[in-house]
C-alpha cells in the first residue's frame, strides 16, 4: 500500500474512534488539527504502526514533521 | 561440591529440585550451603547471617539485580506445612531449583520424607510423568498451569493432583475459576513470598485476594506507600516493590511497582492493564509491555492469546472497548500483538521464550 493512503487509513481509523466523521483527510493539515479529533496519544498511536511497518520514525528526521504530508514525504523517501 | 573461603560453607549447583535435598542434608549438619545455577560461579560471598547454617540462593528479588540472598536455615523450615497429610507425598515442581519457590518446593517435600519432581517447558512431558507418576502435588505459577491446562487430552482428565501451590505471579480471578473447574476436588494455595521476606501472604482464595490476616500473621507492621507495600521486618521498613490494592480485610497484589510505562509523562501499571484485559471473553492471557515510541516516550503494547477457536480480530474489538471504558487514554495498548504468551524465567509470563518481560 502507499504510504499516502496507509496514513490515510490510519488517521481515519482514529479520527472515527473518536467520533469524528470526515470521509478523507487533507494530508496538508498539521498533525493535530482540531477537525482531525487527534491528540498526542492518538499520535503516538499512529507513529506507531508507522515504526512497525516501515522500521523508522518521521520524528528521527533532521526535521519534525509538521503535517500528515510531511510524514507521507519521508516514508516516501525510504 | 567444594568448600570456598568459609570453613563450614559448600557451593553446589543442583541439576534439578530433587538434588537440594543434598543441600537440606548439609544444612541440618551446621554446613551453610549457597546454591548457584551454573557450574564454576566464583560467586561474592561477603553476607552470610551469622545466624549460620544459612542457605543462599539467586534472587532477583526487590532489586532486580540478581543477587546471592540468605536465608537461615531455622527460619526457612518455620515456613514449612507440617500436615500428616503431607507425608511422603511426590510433589512437582516448575520452578527452577536456585529460585526461592523452587527451595520452598523441594523443602516442603523433604520435610515430609517425600520426593519432588522438576517439570519443564515440554508440557505434553509434563503430563506423562504427572500421570504415570501419580505426583500428588504441583507448585507452579499460575501461567505454567494454565499452559499445562491447554495441553490437557482425555487421557490425563483422571488425575487429580490433592494440592495445587501456587506462586511467583498474581493469581487472575479467571484463571482461577479455570483451575477450579478442571481440578474439582483439588486443594489450592496462592502464596505471595519474596526471597528476601519469606512468605508474606497465603490464602486458599481463587479470586485473586489475601486475607490481610494472613500478612498480620508475619508482619504486623505493614503499610502502602504510594499503592506499595512495605511491611516492618523488627529493625526497619522493608519495600516489597509490588503495588497492592486494599478492600477491607483484603488485600490484592496488583504487579511489580517496576513494570510500568511512562507514556507521556504518565505512569501506567503494565499488570493492571494486563489484568484488566484478562476479565474479557475470549482472552486467555495477556501481557502488557512497555515499547519505545518517537511521541509519547513509550506507549502500552498488550500480547494476547485468544481462547482455542476463536478468532483474534473478534476478540481484539472486545478488548479495546473493554480496556477503553475502564482505563485512563494513557494506558490504552496502543499496538498489539495476538499469539502465544511464553514461559519466562521462573516460568512467569513473557513475550519472548526464557526472556523476561522487559519495561
Amino acid at each position: 500500500m502507499p504510504s499516502g493512503e496507509f496514513i490515510q487509513e490510519l488517521i481515519l481509523g482514529l479520527h472515527r474512534r473518536n467520533g469524528g466523521e470526515l470521509k478523507t483527510i487533507d494530508l496538508d493539515l498539521p498533525l493535530l488539527h482540531p477537525s482531525l479529533h487527534l491528540d498526542s496519544l492518538d499520535l503516538a498511536e499512529i507513529m506507531a504502526a508507522v515504526e512497525q511497518q516501515y522500521g523508522l520514525s518521521p520524528f528521527d528526521a533532521p526535521v519534525p514533521p509538521r503535517t500528515w504530508r510531511d510524514i507521507v514525504t519521508v516514508l516516501h523517501q525510504k | 561440591m567444594k568448600s570456598v573461603g568459609h570453613s563450614s560453607l559448600r557451593l553446589l549447583t543442583p541439576a534439578d529440585l530433587r538434588s537440594i535435598f543434598d543441600a537440606f542434608a548439609l544444612l541440618e549438619t551446621g554446613v551453610s550451603v549457597c546454591l548457584l545455577p551454573f557450574k564454576n560461579q566464583k560467586p561474592e560471598i561477603e553476607d552470610i547471617p551469622l545466624s549460620s547454617p544459612a542457605l543462599g540462593f539467586y534472587s532477583s528479588g526487590t532489586t532486580g539485580t540478581p543477587k546471592i540472598c540468605w536465608r537461615a536455615w531455622a527460619d526457612l523450615k518455620t515456613e514449612i506445612r507440617n500436615a500428616p497429610e503431607y507425608a511422603k507425598w511426590t510433589w512437582a515442581s516448575s520452578f527452577v531449583p536456585c529460585s526461592f519457590a523452587g527451595v520452598q518446593a523441594a523443602l516442603q517435600a523433604w520435610a515430609a520424607g517425600g520426593d519432588i519432581l522438576s517439570l519443564d517447558s515440554a508440557m505434553e512431558e509434563n503430563w506423562n510423568l504427572l500421570a504415570s507418576r501419580l505426583i500428588h502435588a504441583v507448585s507452579c505459577t499460575p501461567t505454567f498451569l494454565d499452559l499445562l491446562l491447554q495441553h490437557r487430552s482425555s487421557a490425563h482428565a483422571s488425575w487429580n493432583p490433592r494440592q495445587i501451590t501456587l506462586g511467583g505471579e498474581p493469581l487472575r480471578p479467571v484463571t482461577g475459576g479455570r483451575f477450579q473447574k478442571a481440578f474439582p476436588q483439588t486443594r489450592f494455595t496462592i502464596i505471595y513470598a519474596s526471597a528476601e521476606l519469606g512468605v508474606l501472604l497465603k490464602t486458599h482464595r481463587m479470586d485473586g485476594w489475601f486475607e490481610l490476616a494472613s500478612l498480620e500473621k508475619r508482619f504486623p507492621k505493614w503499610r502502602i506507600d504510594h499503592d506499595e507495600l512495605a511491611v516492618w521486618t523488627g529493625n526497619s521498613w522493608q519495600a516489597t516493590r509490588d503495588l497492592v490494592e486494599l478492600n477491607n480485610d483484603l488485600l490484592r497484589v496488583i504487579g511489580r511497582a517496576d513494570a510500568v510505562a511512562n507514556v507521556a509523562g504518565s505512569k501506567v501499571s503494565l499488570d493492571e492493564v494486563a489484568r484488566l484485559a484478562e476479565q474479557v471473553p475470549g482472552v486467555r492471557r495477556a501481557l502488557a509491555f512497555a515499547e519505545s515510541n518517537s511521541v509519547s516516550g513509550q506507549i502500552v503494547a498488550l500480547r494476547f492469546t485468544p481462547e482455542d477457536g476463536l478468532g483474534g480480530r473478534e476478540v481484539r474489538e472486545r478488548l479495546e472497548i473493554h480496556l477503553r471504558e475502564r482505563l485512563r487514554k494513557e494506558a490504552w495498548p496502543r499496538r498489539w500483538e495476538i499469539g502465544p504468551i511464553h514461559l519466562g524465567p521462573n516460568t512467569k509470563r513473557s513475550h519472548e521464550p526464557g526472556k523476561p518481560t522487559t519495561h
